[in-house]
């Protein structure tokens, strides 16, 4: 007998609330992709994760209140430029919330 | 709050998209310099081998050579820019590996000529864009679509002019196929 992979739902225990919300979720993705110090323009992180500019401006607040973003505007000639880029303590929260879901999921769908 | 395995799955599976976006537009963003500049060789090009058929040889040379150089300049800017922003000093295989491969098919195109002696211009002139629109496309099936898009484009213009328009081609290739280079350049270079 196996468990289905719709199994007992789980005590988010832990998983990180700020980021298990899905753009957050979508957005943590992304700039933990990228190298090291490397930010990515907010235009690409729009495009990245499908949000629009009032939402993606919303979650990245939340985000950056958390201490796991850091937004840097600057200009570039006389055009303004926003690029994101991750934490340390956020790739470590982003590491540790994908680490829970892995571990749901290997509960879920393990032998019984 | 709860989450059942499904729901572990899809969010994991909403992480794996959006990284393979980030790098699919990480990508675009490279490229886009390239297109532009390629895009401004083969308008000028294009046009002078219209305007001027007599020119067309040695243009073309010089042109290439200051697409070559042009190239290795983006590159090297790219790769300051990288290690200014990573703090680290980068590998320059990529570097040579691209150079290379830009080489080959510059040397695939003149080889091609010297073996099948293109009589007409329109010859000459169809035949890079149907190299480079092949080699976008097979380049778009692992790193986008827009790449696809772009080399369809660029083949499908330089097919219609070699059929329809072989008497205007160069004037034609200029505006579809430099323009197609230019266009794509400026999609790659948007968010």
């Amino acid at each position: 007998m196996s468990l289905s992979m719709d199994g007992p739902a789980m005590p988010a225990d832990g998983a990180d609330e700020i980021i298990h919300q899905p753009l957050r979720l979508r957005i943590m993705a992304a700039l933990n992709s990228l190298p090291k110090r490397e930010p990515l323009d907010f235009t690409r992180l729009r495009t990245s994760v499908k949000a629009t500019d009032g939402n993606l401006g919303a979650h990245l607040g939340t985000l950056e209140r958390a201490g796991y973003v850091e937004i840097h505007k600057d200009f570039v000639g006389k055009r303004p430029r926003t690029r994101v880029s991750i934490s340390p303590a956020g790739r470590l929260a982003f590491a540790r919330h994908v680490a829970f879901l892995r571990a749901v999921i290997d509960q879920g769908s393990g032998p019984p | 709050m709860e989450i059942s395995s499904n729901q572990a799955l899809e969010a994991l599976e909403e992480v794996q998209d959006a990284q393979r976006r980030v790098a699919t537009l990480r990508g675009y963003g490279y490229a886009a310099p390239y297109f532009l500049l390629w895009g401004c060789v083969w308008v000028v090009g294009f046009l002078g081998g219209y305007f001027l058929p007599a020119w067309q040889g040695r243009g073309w040379a010089g042109l290439d050579l200051a697409g070559f150089a042009g190239t290795v300049l983006i590159m090297r800017h790219q790769r300051s820019v990288a290690q200014r922003s990573l703090g680290v000093r980068t590998s320059s295989r990529t570097f040579w590996r691209i150079l290379a491969l830009l080489a080959t098919a510059v040397g695939f195109l003149y080889a091609t000529y010297a073996v099948f002696q293109p009589q007409r211009s329109a010859q000459f002139a169809v035949f890079p864009a149907l190299l480079c629109g092949s080699i976008y496309i097979g380049i778009g099936l692992w790193r986008g679509m827009r790449w696809v898009v772009g080399g369809v484009a660029l083949a499908a213009f330089a097919l219609l002019g070699y059929f329809l328009l072989p008497q205007y081609m160069m004037l034609w290739m200029a505006a579809a196929g430099g323009g197609t280079l230019l266009t794509t350049g400026f999609w790659l270079s948007r968010g």
